[in-house]
């Protein structure tokens, strides 16, 4: 990298990559089942008896292993339409955790119950890139729970009530035609926190949406096929105000703590997933985890989880608007 | 063995030689077998660790100690007394009472700022020493960069920098 003779630019850029994280090879069980906890033992480097100890003293400190407190955020470094062919698409960091969102619309026909409201489809994938342990099947476990996490947050209810995207606004012609939208979210490197990172990527990569505009001709009314021409030029896009972010607290000891590497996830007793509109509304909630937690506690870290929300919001926009600022370029 | 040593422990031994049969003689240092307990263990590219006359460092002035492993593994921890073999069941037991027995608060910060400094160098490329290591986490307390900081792109790009000025000047002494 660096040479005898040294001629650094005076301007470097200004979206540096973040330094790697090491021994991310630790990679975080598949929350739950006593199986794929089992599974862990096949990952490259595990952790010593003094190690835990060390990463438990330090969130009980309130000074974790890389020098953050226990509601801080990694560097969040966000870069939109990295995938032409998409509709829309995100790539977010958060430390050694990288993962991919991208966003498809095709035409479709809108289903005989709700003949007024397009569909959409949330699917994750992890990369065998990102862990040993993803290879072949190994990921499905996790892949199904962070889709499952996805779809509830985003998704609303089954008649699409409360969905963070107006379905309404994906039909074209009521009862014929309607815009699908093939969410997929791509998990390349895993240090921890995946469920956060996938969903502030998804709202990304929705900012980043264009959805071609139709014009439709209704001449052959009778074939019950309208004609639907797609334009190539205009684009709708999308209003992602409404879409809500995940904050993920992880409970290790007696205190939580925010975006946790995959060292610090395997010392978690349980950890809660909420997430947070900008209205500070809770649109979804999960609990992970073998440890039963007392009411008052779990109220306790929906507040905690509302207030780090504000903060997220606004380290997510100041990474979005840097972005767009380079994507101008 | 068990009783001392477990799977995933973190283990400091030098490579005393080579067994006729292909099997290495590790000899530990004297503390505890070689176990290292109270810290953290980075992994970094094993390029970036050269050889040297020295690579395990107690560093005094903060109480710490710093081994860096040809193998890229580089331990930050708390300072090791040498002690007999007599009080391992003693310190075992100790470590399980837990909550008493956290590393101290300044310690520990100064565990993290000198291992952030080592991710630092390493995302940079530049080859670990400890007199460098120990130089970036200094320039980063004068500079008043925050621990969780370090690994920020200001910080880093002020590290670039610091390092180009260095070697410029000490090509410029050369000439």
């Amino acid at each position: 990298l660096i040479s005898g003779d040294l001629n650094l630019d005076s301007t470097l850029p200004s979206k540096l990559p973040p330094p790697p994280v090491f021994r991310s090879s630790a990679a975080p069980p598949p929350q739950g089942s006593p199986a794929s906890r089992r599974a862990r033992d096949d990952t490259m480097v595990g952790l010593s008896e003094g190690e835990k100890h060390f990463i438990r003293g330090g969130i009980a400190q309130d000074l974790r292993a890389d020098g953050r407190r226990r509601l801080q955020f990694r560097a969040l470094t966000v870069e939109t339409g990295i995938i032409p062919q998409a509709n829309g698409s995100a790539r977010v960091r958060m430390g050694a955790t990288e993962v991919i969102a991208s966003v498809k619309a095709e035409l479709g026909k809108p289903t005989i119950l709700h003949p007024d409201k397009g569909k959409v489809s949330i699917y994750v994938d992890c990369s065998p890139t990102a862990a040993p342990m993803f290879e072949g099947r190994g990921s499905e476990e996790l892949s199904a729970e962070l889709s499952v996490g996805l779809q509830r947050c985003l998704l609303g209810g089954k008649s699409g009530a409360g969905a963070a995207i107006d379905l309404s606004s994906l039909i074209v012609v009521e009862g014929k035609a309607c815009w699908d939208l093939y969410i997929d979210g791509l998990v390349v490197s895993s240090d921890g926190n995946l469920l956060d990172a996938l969903a502030a990527a998804i709202k990304v990569a929705l900012s980043d949406t264009g959805i071609p505009k139709v014009n439709v001709s209704l001449n052959n009314e009778t074939d019950g096929e309208p004609e639907v021409d797609i334009s190539d030029e205009e684009f709708l896009q999308f209003d992602t105000s409404g879409v809500p972010v995940i904050i993920t607290l992880t409970k290790v000891g007696k205190h939580y703590i925010v975006d946790a590497t995959s060292e610090e996830e395997s010392q978690m007793s349980s950890a809660v997933s909420v997430s947070v509109n900008s209205h500070g509304q809770i649109c979804g909630l999960t609990k992970r985890g073998g440890a039963g937690l007392d009411p008052s506690v779990i109220f306790d870290m929906i507040s905690v989880a509302k207030n780090v929300s504000q903060r997220f919001y606004t380290l997510l926009e100041s990474a979005f608007a840097a972005a767009e600022a380079v994507a101008d370029e | 063995m068990r009783s001392i040593f477990e799977e995933n422990d973190v283990v400091c031994a030098e490579v005393r030689g080579f067994q006729h049969d292909g099997s290495l003689h590790l000899q530990a240092r004297s503390q505890k077998y070689g176990k290292l307990q109270r810290g953290q263990l980075l992994t970094v590219p094993a390029y970036l660790v050269k050889r040297r006359k020295l690579h395990f460092h107690h560093l005094e002035q903060y109480d710490v100690d710093l081994i860096l492993g040809c193998n890229g593994f580089i331990w930050v921890g708390e300072h090791v007394v040498v002690r007999e073999i007599a009080d391992l069941k003693e310190d075992e037991q100790k470590l399980s009472a837990e909550a008493e027995t956290f590393t101290p608060i300044e310690t520990r910060r100064h565990i993290c700022r000198l291992a952030n400094a080592a991710r630092l160098l390493s995302a940079l490329g530049f080859t670990l020493t400890v007199e460098l290591i120990i130089q970036t986490a200094e320039a980063s307390v004068s500079s008043n960069v925050e621990i969780n900081d370090m690994l920020g792109a200001e910080f880093y790009v002020q590290t670039a920098e610091g390092e180009a000025k260095r070697r410029g000047d000490l090509l410029g002494k050369k000439r």
